[in-house]
């Protein structure tokens, strides 16, 4: 009898154990996610120095952060604790806001314009540090230093190269009620459109420029002599040489990703059609012939290809041809207007402005599939441009009658508008990424 | 006759022993009979005769000289006679004597007899006294022996009941036991489908708490798959997670990470058998498959 009841509770036993190993075995599949923001804590950097600090790095990380629609920083005031050092960290606390990472760090005054920014980034949940780095720097760059802490934290957590250590590239025009008359400057700014600088004026119209590459150059339009007419213009020092003054129009350069030549749209044969133009050479390839516009080319990033406008179709809509030349093919159907394409980082998808309905607004469409996203909700949105990460997308909007600067994360849930630019800001491209 | 005989050969003996005893008694008896000679019946009976007369006379002298003779023979006989008689009364009173002492002798005998018979019968009697105690005696013993074989005979009775119900209740114990291993056999079959069961929805409640808080990487490849093991305690807090397969995007892999540690405490099964299944367990994240 014992035996038997032995036999039966090894038995049930043994089915436990079965079970036990079945058990261990469960897992839980997870295909869906939610598309959303990463909490992540910003405590404001400890300023150790005398006076006050030049630049607040902290805010200006946690303001680059939100505007890419990747993170959600917590509120300054909801902040529970604010640690400066690792020690000070009590991950419990933060695991409790519910915030998946926390950045602290301090800036340090080394000499009156010498600082060194420490800072270390955590995965709270698993209460390990992710990054950490102390970054020499001076007062002029502190902004910058700001923007390269936030890439830091930006590949860190995302695995994507940042795109806040960059700059923006924006025609204003001023004074259009001015009896002077309107005036147009050429203007460069940090991607956050803070510290601009205006690297030409002119009382001529400026349009489309464009980033050479490597960040240095910006290829333009600018009609200073009466016509249009293709400048390069090396930012920093401001040298510049006239490229292309054909007869007729010379209009939206776009560089080769290798820099060696610009796409731009000339009208020597009376129709304007889009050439190449070999930068060492000067010499021109007609890459398009038509009876109709053919504008606004623009590389892919393997530069094998190119976008660009043309109404041949009887409304303006994208076309993409080979770089090396070849019958192109239409890529836009949705709406009766799509124009000013730019590819992503990635090639797979173009940016452009679609007009449907007497509105102009932003997408993305995914070139295999078709598929157009709008992003923005304006009404006479223009000239979008990817960050270099193909994360945002900068672009021009109206707003009372004057153009501003405006980002869309590419998944269009974060929209911010740059600071407001005196003048009408349009026309604006975004840089390369910073060479390394 | 034999066939009885043989069925019971003390009958046989009995028979043998009565004739033998009978025999024996007789053969005594005539030895016992006197042998006595009866006296004056000796002589000869004379018989008389009727005879002529000269041969009367001669008959007379011979009768004469015969019965001279005769007189002399019946003197010698007389004395003969009276030594006879003398001898006889001798004789007789010997035998008198003898018959007296034969007399007393029986009388002593008898006596003896009757005192031997006496005797025999006392002794019977009390052989039959004592053939009827013993078998009084017997009797009693063998009531003794009787009860104490009923007595053992209820024991054994007793016993073999008590076997036979021991038997029983052990037979009836083992059933009861069967059923009872049966029953949580089938108990531990349902206890099993219900844990599975609720095992199940746990996992469908974790799934959408785990899903909810899983912040997808932008922009990261649909065809990312990492598993992970996690351990829990009973009131779902996750203690451990542990990478078991990298997706080798260390973003994918911390943003599952995030969700499974943001989603604890997991809404695991609160019954003992089920969290079982809960205490350490693994999350497979496979956009692909969404």
């Amino acid at each position: 009898m014992r035996r038997l009841r032995i036999l039966v509770a090894g038995a049930i036993a043994l089915l436990h154990t079965f079970s036990g190993s079945a058990q261990a075995a469960l897992t839980i599949e997870i295909t869906q996610g939610v598309e959303g923001a990463l909490p992540i804590a910003i405590v404001p950097f400890a300023w150790e120095g005398v006076g006050t600090l030049p630049e607040d790095v902290s805010a200006i990380v946690a303001a680059d952060l939100r505007r890419s629609g990747r993170f959600a920083p917590l509120p300054e005031s909801d902040l529970l604790a604010r640690p400066h050092e690792g020690s000070q960290v009590n991950f419990r606390d933060w695991r409790a806001l519910g915030v998946n990472n926390l950045l602290i760090g301090r800036v340090r005054a080394m000499g009156p314009n010498t600082f060194v920014v420490q800072f270390q980034l955590f995965d709270v949940f698993k209460g390990a540090q992710l990054a950490g780095y102390s970054i020499p720097t001076e007062r002029a760059d502190l902004r910058r230093t700001a923007h390269h802490v936030s890439d830091l934290v930006y590949e860190t957590l995302t695995g994507q190269r940042g795109a806040f250590n960059t700059r923006i590239a924006y025609v204003v025009a001023l004074g259009a009620d001015a009896p002077a008359g309107t005036r147009y400057q050429l203007q460069v700014a940090d991607a956050d459109g803070f510290a601009q600088q205006t690297i030409l004026r002119s009382a001529q119209p400026l349009m489309s420029p464009s980033w050479s590459p490597d960040g240095a150059r910006l290829a333009y339009v600018s009609f200073e002599n009466g016509k249009p007419e293709i400048f390069v213009q090396d930012v920093a020092s401001g040298q510049r040489e006239s490229i292309s003054a054909y007869p007729g129009i010379n209009g939206a350069p776009a560089w080769s990703p290798d820099g060696r030549s610009l796409a731009l749209t000339l009208s020597i044969k009376g129709n304007p059609d889009i050439y190449v133009l070999d930068l060492a050479s000067r010499k021109l390839r007609q890459l398009t012939t038509s009876f109709a516009i053919d504008t606004e080319p623009a590389w892919s990033p393997d530069g094998r290809r190119i976008v660009f406008t043309s109404d041949r179709g009887g409304k303006p809509q994208i076309y993409q041809v080979e770089a090396a030349g070849g019958r192109p093919t239409r890529l836009t159907f949705e709406g009766e207007y799509n124009a000013r394409a730019e590819y992503s980082a990635d090639g797979k998808s173009i940016c452009l402005v679609n007009g449907q309905g007497g509105r102009y607004r932003i997408g993305v469409l995914d070139i295999e599939t078709g598929l157009l996203r709008v992003l923005t909700d304006g009404v006479l949105d223009e000239s979008p441009s990817f960050a270099p990460n193909g994360s945002m997308l900068l672009y021009a909007t109206r707003d009372r009658g004057r153009g501003l600067l405006a980002a869309v994360s590419v998944d269009g849930r974060v929209h911010q508008r740059l600071i407001p630019q005196a003048g009408d800001v349009r026309e604006p491209a975004w840089s390369p990424f910073a060479q390394r | 006759m034999f066939a009885e005989l043989r069925k019971n050969p003390r009958a046989l003996f009995y028979a043998v022993l009565v004739h033998v005893v009978i025999v024996g008694l007789l053969v005594v008896s005539l030895q016992w009979t006197p042998q006595v000679d009866a006296p004056g019946q000796a002589e000869p009976i004379v018989q008389a005769v009727a005879v002529d007369e000269k041969k009367v006379a001669d008959e007379r002298k011979k009768l004469a000289a015969a019965e001279a003779r005769r007189e002399a023979a019946e003197e010698r006989k007389r004395e003969q006679a009276r030594r006879a008689a003398a001898e006889a009364r001798d004789k007789r009173l010997a035998e008198e004597q003898r018959l007296k002492e034969l007399q007393a002798k029986k009388v002593t005998e008898e006596r003896r007899q009757q005192e031997a018979e006496r005797k025999r019968l006392a002794e019977q009697k009390a052989e039959q006294q004592r053939l009827e105690r013993l078998r009084k005696e017997r009797e009693a013993e063998e009531q003794r022996l009787a009860a104490l074989e009923a007595e053992r005979k209820m024991a054994e009775e007793r016993r073999r009941r008590e076997e036979e119900a021991r038997r029983q209740r052990e037979e009836d114990e083992r059933a009861l036991q069967q059923q009872i291993a049966e029953e949580q056999q089938r108990l531990e079959a349902e206890r099993q489908r219900l844990a599975q069961q609720t095992i199940g929805q746990h996992s469908a409640l974790i799934r959408q708490a785990v899903s909810r808080e899983w912040l997808r990487p932008t922009g990261s490849p649909n065809d990312l798959k990492a598993t992970f093991r996690v351990r829990t305690i009973p009131s779902g807090d996750v203690v451990m997670v542990e990478t078991v397969k990298t997706s080798g995007d260390s973003v994918f892999d911390r943003s599952a990470e995030a969700a499974i540690r943001r989603a604890s405490p997991l809404p695991v099964a609160r019954d003992a058998d089920s969290y079982e299944a809960f205490r350490e367990f693994n999350f497979e994240f496979d956009p692909s498959k969404g």
